[in-house]
């Protein structure tokens, strides 16, 4: 099997105008295969290879022979640019080596957008060269840290495997600690409600905490947040500043979006900016609240989709929250409007993300399960959702009752 | 495991170790462990000059064992001042409050590796549970090698390298026994049977050509019930636990037997149900050299909730009780197993498996407090005789080897403590932080095991 790859340009920037498209060619002839691979850049071409790699398959259970098929013709693009997943690196710390799985899971998913939601009011695990009071403050241990270093790999690991990383310091709610050194600065309070306790009356979950609002050295010190992560994510044409769950009581905030910001339900005017294309707003309304988001959609924002009611991996294990199974992630139908520009979530999303198809999960299964076990085969430890058996005699599972 | 004699925390002091001794005497040389072993054990931690004595004593190997847990939980590593510290001057008298404190594995819905299956042997030794249940086989698949019927996992496993070898399973045997724990293997029958059993033209099993999960033993075959007391000799010779047999039961469907020429002297179904389980019981008695197992164990259902009195063997019949009627059982004078849905399974909250399903079989998900809380039998006091214990299960049609750990840990760990010493309250900052170190431990011992909350709450004890 010879492969032969084409990009059409050099451009090697991965941003949402970053052209993905690819067309993959085999013919066979005289007991070789020639695969031709073409994209207008090197991450439409990388998608190929994905792809190719699918078609390949063991030629039987145990065997030694692949097989693949002689005559191929594809040409392929991804229906949404934003297809991202979302880690929390603050509740609990997420070693480096976690990460890079990750990313391998959403390069062998076609996902393209890993959003690390690094920061939050229990911890501050960033190492900001020029504040580096956060992480001494705000880090769970001096090893549960991430150094411009691990960044900046992370970023180059990830943008080999076609992701690019969006990076959110979450304020001005979910900010806590990491920020109490103001006051022995000289600087003021740089966040208040800092653990208040009883925590129940003040915010959603403990610790407590907001940035300062009416404190203009908080701007300062974003301001040399935000330099210090563009030194580690260079030309990043996205930064995610957060915005969630702001309580109004009695930590007041304002906002100050920079660019993509979590949508909560406060009325779609209350942003202070208007319909501006710089920004994006990250919504996790429900599938009932559509309502919301064609207000939106009028008033000229672009959207990234996280619905919460579908969307939430960590639903199901606390409060009165239920589990999502794929099914119902994959069922999530999206409109295609061109303002819409994806969503974040799983391998099940990722295929939600790339052709919003038509069909329900039932004609998708198959296909489901045979991409989790090309994720098992790629080290990655992807959930189990059905019996062996069901995997074993495909379509049986499907038409019996327990 | 709680309540600890805290004298004016004497450990506080700044006193360097130059010697720890350990002490262990055991009365009785009992190297089984039975469903009436004595697991007690004393120990007490001295500090003499620059000395710490420890002295663990207990009538069998296995209370010594868990003294040596309970002495691995008074060291710890202080990260502050770089040294290991021992809480010493202390006395403690402990001793289990139910003898059958489980967790059963279903290895048939997905397959483990045996040493993954060690790894879960680990975990309930380092929480002091003491019974490994494997539900082994079900319709869909049959993993265990048996040594006189090879035949059904030639038949029945997922893969050839997919299956228990006669090896595998005593292997595991020893490494339970060594950690304390006895091993209950369960071949489900008559229903949950048909991968592994559908071999050959013997037709051993019916109802399940066309639907796999239907599947359940012929009883119009003369040799089904004789090719089950082979099956129970198999496990009797891998090591199962010949005090405690489990024979399933679990959801048998009456409309199946219905059709059989076996049946037909029986207008009532369920008195069908209760002949063909007592045949099977029967079974159980020659396999093990006509010896009466002190407990034969088998799920509730609709029909223990009914017929149970229609049961031979009353006094070793044990029903382990997953959903249906509690009080017929313990008024028909059977012992009973604790593993209520809803309470005490690990696999729920997952949602549908099948697209034919709407709804998960059991969600949503059970969290670790529902675990801990569970007391069903406060309700029952005039039949605490009767109690054996529990039970925490782990079916596994949504898990496999990569989420099998994180199911399990740190929540089968509440019901450690609730069987071992079943506090009457419920502090939730006692409890909290006690499960939250706990959970530490199984990690340091090489166990996945699931976040209970961020990592801020255990640093900050009692303000979340």
């Amino acid at each position: 099997m010879s492969i032969y790859l084409h990009a059409l340009t050099n451009n090697l920037s991965l941003t949402l105008d970053t052209d993905e498209s690819y067309t993959l060619q085999t013919i066979y002839s005289e007991n070789e295969i020639k695969v031709e691979i073409i994209g207008n850049t090197v991450f439409g071409v990388r998608h190929g290879i994905e792809t190719l790699l699918q078609l390949i398959v063991p030629y039987e259970e145990k065997s030694e022979c692949l097989a693949t098929l002689s005559f191929i013709q594809i040409t392929d693009k991804p229906l949404y640019r934003h297809r991202g997943l979302l880690l929390d690196t603050a509740r609990n710390y997420l070693s480096v080596k976690i990460i890079k799985k990750n990313i391998d899971g959403m390069a062998a998913s076609k996902m393209n957008v890993l959003h690390w939601h690094i920061t939050d009011s229990q911890s501050f695990p960033l190492v900001s060269p020029s504040l580096p009071n956060m992480t001494i403050y705000g880090a769970y241990n001096e090893k549960q840290i991430y150094s411009p270093q691990d960044v900046k790999d992370l970023v180059e690991y990830a943008k080999l495997r076609g992701v690019k990383i969006l990076m959110e310091i979450d304020g001005p709610s979910h900010a806590g600690f990491g920020w109490q050194w103001g006051e022995e600065a000289g600087l003021g309070n740089l966040a208040v409600c800092i653990n208040q306790q009883p925590w129940r009356s003040f915010c959603i979950q403990p610790p407590c905490g907001q940035l300062n609002p009416v404190n203009p050295n908080v701007y300062r010190m974003l301001n040399y947040l935000y330099k210090d992560i563009s030194n580690v994510v260079p030309n990043a044409d996205i930064f995610h500043m957060g915005g969630d769950e702001a309580t109004f009581t009695l930590c007041k905030p304002i906002f100050e979006p920079n660019v993509v910001q979590w949508r909560s339900k406060q009325a779609p005017g209350s942003l202070g900016v208007d319909g501006d294309s710089e920004y994006i707003i990250q919504t996790w309304v429900t599938e009932s609240e559509q309502n919301l988001i064609t207000n939106l959609l009028k008033l000229g924002y672009k959207l990234i989709l996280s619905t919460k009611d579908r969307w939430y991996l960590d639903h199901g294990f606390w409060g009165s929250t239920t589990y999502y199974n794929w099914r119902r992630i994959y069922e999530n139908q999206m409109s295609n409007h061109p303002s819409i520009l994806g969503g974040e979530v799983t391998a099940a999303a990722a295929e939600r993300l790339w052709t919003n198809p038509n069909n329900k999960a039932g004609s998708a299964e198959a296909r489901y399960y045979a991409h989790r076990t090309r994720l098992i085969s790629r080290g990655i430890k992807a959930e189990s959702e059905i019996p062996r058996w069901c995997i074993q005699n495909e379509g049986e599972c499907s038409a019996y009752l327990l | 495991m709680d309540n600890l004699p805290l004298l004016n925390e004497p450990w506080m002091d700044d006193v360097i170790i130059t010697s720890f001794k350990i002490y262990i005497s055991v009365d009785r040389d009992e190297t089984r462990l039975r469903i009436d072993t004595s697991e007690s054990y004393n120990l007490s931690v001295r500090k003499i000059e620059n000395n710490i004595l420890v002295n663990i004593s207990a009538p069998t190997y296995f209370g010594a064992r868990h003294g040596l847990e309970t002495l691995s939980q008074l060291i710890w590593f202080d990260s502050g001042v770089q040294k290991l510290k021992v809480i010493h001057d202390i006395e403690i008298h402990d001793k289990p409050t139910f003898p059958h404190r489980g967790l059963m594995v279903d290895t048939a819905r997905n397959y483990f590796p045996i040493e993954q299956l060690k790894k879960v042997v680990d975990g309930m030794a380092t929480s002091k549970l003491n019974v490994f249940h494997l539900h082994l086989t079900d319709a869909v698949s049959f993993p265990i090698v048996l040594p006189n019927n090879k035949i059904f996992a030639e038949y029945g496993a997922y893969g050839p390298d997919m299956v228990y070898t006669p090896e595998d399973i005593k292997g595991l045997v020893e490494y339970a026994r060594i950690r304390g724990v006895r091993i209950i293997l369960e071949i489900d029958a008559p229903s949950h049977t048909n991968e592994g059993w559908n071999h050959e033209e013997e037709k051993l099993v019916i109802c399940g050509e066309e639907n796999v999960f239907k599947g359940h033993l012929n009883p119009d075959n003369k040799e089904t019930l004789n090719v089950l007391e082979s099956v129970y000799k198999d496990l009797l010779e891998l090591g199962t636990d010949n005090e405690n047999f489990h024979i399933g039961g679990d959801e048998v469907d009456l409309t199946c037997f219905r059709n059989t020429e076996a049946s037909r002297a029986y207008s009532d179904m369920k008195l069908f149900w209760a002949h063909f389980t007592n045949r099977m019981l029967d079974k159980v008695k020659s396999a093990n050299k006509n010896k009466l197992p002190t407990n034969i164990i088998l799920w509730s259902s609709p029909l223990t909730d009914t017929y149970i009195s229609h049961l031979n063997y009353t006094e070793n019949l044990a029903v382990q009780y997953w959903f249906g009627l509690i009080e017929p059982i313990l008024t028909n004078g059977n012992k009973i197993i604790f593993s209520t849905v809803g309470h005490w399974y690990l696999d729920c909250g997952y949602g549908p498996w099948k697209p034919s399903m709407t709804t998960g079989v059991c969600d949503p998900y059970t969290p670790w407090q529902k675990f801990y809380k569970y007391r069903p039998w406060t309700q029952y006091p005039s039949h605490s005789n009767q109690v054996l214990g529990g039970e925490a299960c782990l079916w596994s049609e949504q898990v496999e080897v990569d989420s099998l750990e994180i199911r399990i840990w740190p929540r089968a760990a509440a019901l450690a403590e609730r069987l071992w010493s079943d506090p009457d309250g419920f502090n939730d900052y006692d409890v909290f932080t006690r499960l939250d170190i706990h959970r530490e431990r199984l990690k340091k011992r090489g166990l996945k095991v699931a976040a209970m909350w961020p990592r801020w709450c255990s640093q900050n004890p009692g303000k979340c």
